[in-house]
């Protein structure tokens, strides 16, 4: 019996190729998107992991409520001098993250989307690499991420305009950095400048978004975490190690490319449905068509289950075959689907 | 019931339909079907001969009477049951169509032992592939042989497991006159040599000839009941029974 299904998917090759081609797309694509988001997701975390390496201790601003998303307020300068006086400390370094407007040379804004300024900070907890050129070191200068610097054409020595808080500013363009591993997080355009130059623009004179330390020799994170709560006792703060801190913006990227995997799988969805009603389709014809033959083999004394056994079995065999080679075009897809996101200029991490 | 009798029937009907629009299909046929004798079933289109055959084989179930069949009551058996009988005790050859096209003609010949689990004995393969004149076809698919040699390996098939009854249903309907002779033939040698039983519905009285015994049938009862005799003499029992026949 197994062999008139066998005999049979050999018989009609067309119809087998096309039912088992409508398994392999949805498939693929649903496996392509998880192996893509996988991958991202992996990657991100070792970004972050490795851009916070020298970091064991990061203070942000305490959330008012975890659910109520306006940003609370920044925190003081003055809790960086606090800091390092504290029991363990070795280095302490804030930071300020804001929206600003980068306009090209022409005064176009480089991107439709938003654009950010990230404050430079001092070794060991930049998370910027220089790929040309060198860091800010003036409030007259400023770098750019490697992605926006190659989309606009910008050269080193060029004249940048970013508009901030207080009106625009003409810059000199001194390097380009990648954020790790990538041109770009998620293709926003990244204006990298000096503490000072960045708390003007975004408006946070003596105030930071963050302040990152790190331990003296001998000094576990959890020690130092404890060291700096104590220190800043009273501050509306929240203080976590820098492997906490990682996993909390891992948590928070995934959430922001939640909508990502969810549209991608929308798809994969979509083809598996429309793959469902072509193999619906594929199986009644061909069981249509066979009826005649069903029927003899019923004439000729197979029961209901070896005739039902057959046909599921055909049906089983091109599913796990077509399953198998769709997770194969999964695979191939993945980084498909990823050089189309950076044609369109989102460079998503996909490796290490 | 005589001790012969391979199938025998009893008062068999077959309404179809309710109410004043029922048609009764056979209205009680009884009879007996002698082991290894070839008997033909004859009789307008409507006069129940298929019917009949349907029934006596476990293709459809009677509304009314019984039917035996190598000693069984069938009535009485579930579908499983029913099966089973099919594929031991009861032979098929249809007009068309009773091979598997994917299939190879040796592979459509052993098919019923093959779904029963069992494997051919190899002489009684050989002298069945013999018989049919296969050869070396019998690697071919039923696509690259004639009709009547797809007929003949149907009636190999139908043998192959040895079964109580061979029921044909005008196995000749789409052969010319000489692969009709040649698939007779085969039916004729089944019953002299290989001592088989064969029961075969038809409309031609030169394949009827081919028979030891004649029924006719008409509105669902029999007609006529003998020996077959000649293709000629069917005929003037066909006109006998009535124009319609």
């Amino acid at each position: 019996m197994r062999k008139v299904a066998l005999r049979g998917l050999r018989a009609r090759p067309v119809r087998t190729a096309l039912t088992a081609f409508a398994v392999v797309l949805g498939v693929a694509m649903i496996a392509g998107t998880y192996v893509l988001t996988d991958t991202i997701n992996k990657s991100f975390t070792n970004i972050l992991a490795q851009a916070n390496a020298g970091t064991d201790v990061v203070v942000v601003p305490r959330k008012v409520d975890d659910d109520f998303s306006s940003d609370p307020p920044p925190l003081d300068e003055e809790l960086v001098e606090r800091l390092r006086a504290a029991p363990g400390v070795r280095n302490v370094a804030g930071a300020v993250f804001g929206q600003v407007s980068i306009r090209d040379r022409a005064g176009k804004s480089v991107s439709s989307g938003a654009n950010f300024v990230s404050s430079l900070q001092p070794a060991p907890f930049e998370q910027f690499r220089f790929i040309s050129g060198r860091p800010p070191r003036a409030l007259s200068e400023v770098a750019l991420d490697s992605a926006t610097f190659a989309e606009s054409d910008f050269k080193l020595g060029d004249r940048v305009t970013i508009v901030g808080a207080r009106g625009a500013r003409r810059l000199r363009l001194v390097g380009s950095a990648r954020f790790g591993e990538v041109a770009s997080v998620g293709g926003y355009p990244v204006a990298i400048a000096t503490l000072a130059l960045s708390q003007e623009l975004v408006n946070r004179e003596r105030k930071l978004d963050s302040i990152s330390v790190a331990g003296a020799a001998g000094v576990t994170p959890a020690q130092l975490r404890q060291n700096v709560r104590t220190a800043l006792a009273g501050a509306p703060v929240t203080v976590r190690t820098g492997a906490e801190d990682a996993a909390q913006q891992v948590s928070d990227l995934e959430q922001d490319f939640g909508f990502f995997r969810t549209a991608l799988l929308v798809f994969g969805g979509i083809a598996l449905f429309v793959g469902a009603f072509v193999i619906y389709n594929t199986f009644t014809i061909t069981v249509a068509q066979r009826t005649r033959e069903l029927a003899l083999l019923r004439t000729l004394g197979a029961t209901r289950r070896q005739v039902l056994r057959s046909v599921v079995f055909e049906a089983a065999l091109v599913g796990l075959v077509a399953s198998l080679l769709g997770l194969l075009g999964g695979l191939a897809l993945a980084p498909a689907l990823r050089g189309l996101f950076q044609i369109i200029g989102a460079d998503l991490p996909a490796t290490r | 019931m005589t001790a012969a009798a391979i199938v025998s029937t009893t008062d068999l009907q077959r309404r179809y339909g309710e109410g004043p629009a029922a048609v009764d299909a056979l209205a009680g046929v009884s009879l007996e079907i002698a082991r290894g004798r070839f008997t033909a079933i004859m009789g307008a289109s409507g006069s129940g001969k298929s019917t009949l055959m349907h029934l006596m084989a476990g293709l459809d179930r009677p509304t009314g009477g019984a039917v035996t069949l190598d000693g069984m009551d069938i009535g009485g058996l579930d579908d499983r049951r029913l099966t089973e009988l099919r594929r031991d005790k009861v032979g098929f050859v249809f007009q068309a169509f009773n091979l598997l096209p994917v299939l190879t003609a040796e592979e459509n010949l052993v098919l019923p032992l093959t779904i029963a689990g069992r494997k051919p004995d190899r002489d009684w393969l050989e002298s069945l592939v013999d018989a049919v004149g296969l050869g070396d076809r019998r690697r071919h698919r039923p696509s690259e042989l004639s009709g009547g040699q797809q007929q003949r390996v149907a009636i190999a098939r139908a043998l192959v497991s040895r079964p109580a009854v061979v029921f044909a249903d005008e196995p000749t309907g789409n052969l010319d006159s000489v692969a009709s002779a040649e698939v007779l033939d085969l039916l004729r040698t089944a019953v002299d040599e290989f001592d088989q039983t064969v029961v075969m519905v038809t409309h031609d009285a030169t394949a009827a000839a081919y028979a030891d015994r004649l029924l006719v049938l008409a509105d669902g009862r029999i007609a006529h009941d003998g020996p077959a005799g000649t293709a000629e003499e069917i005929l003037d029992v066909m006109k006998a029974v009535g124009p319609a026949a």
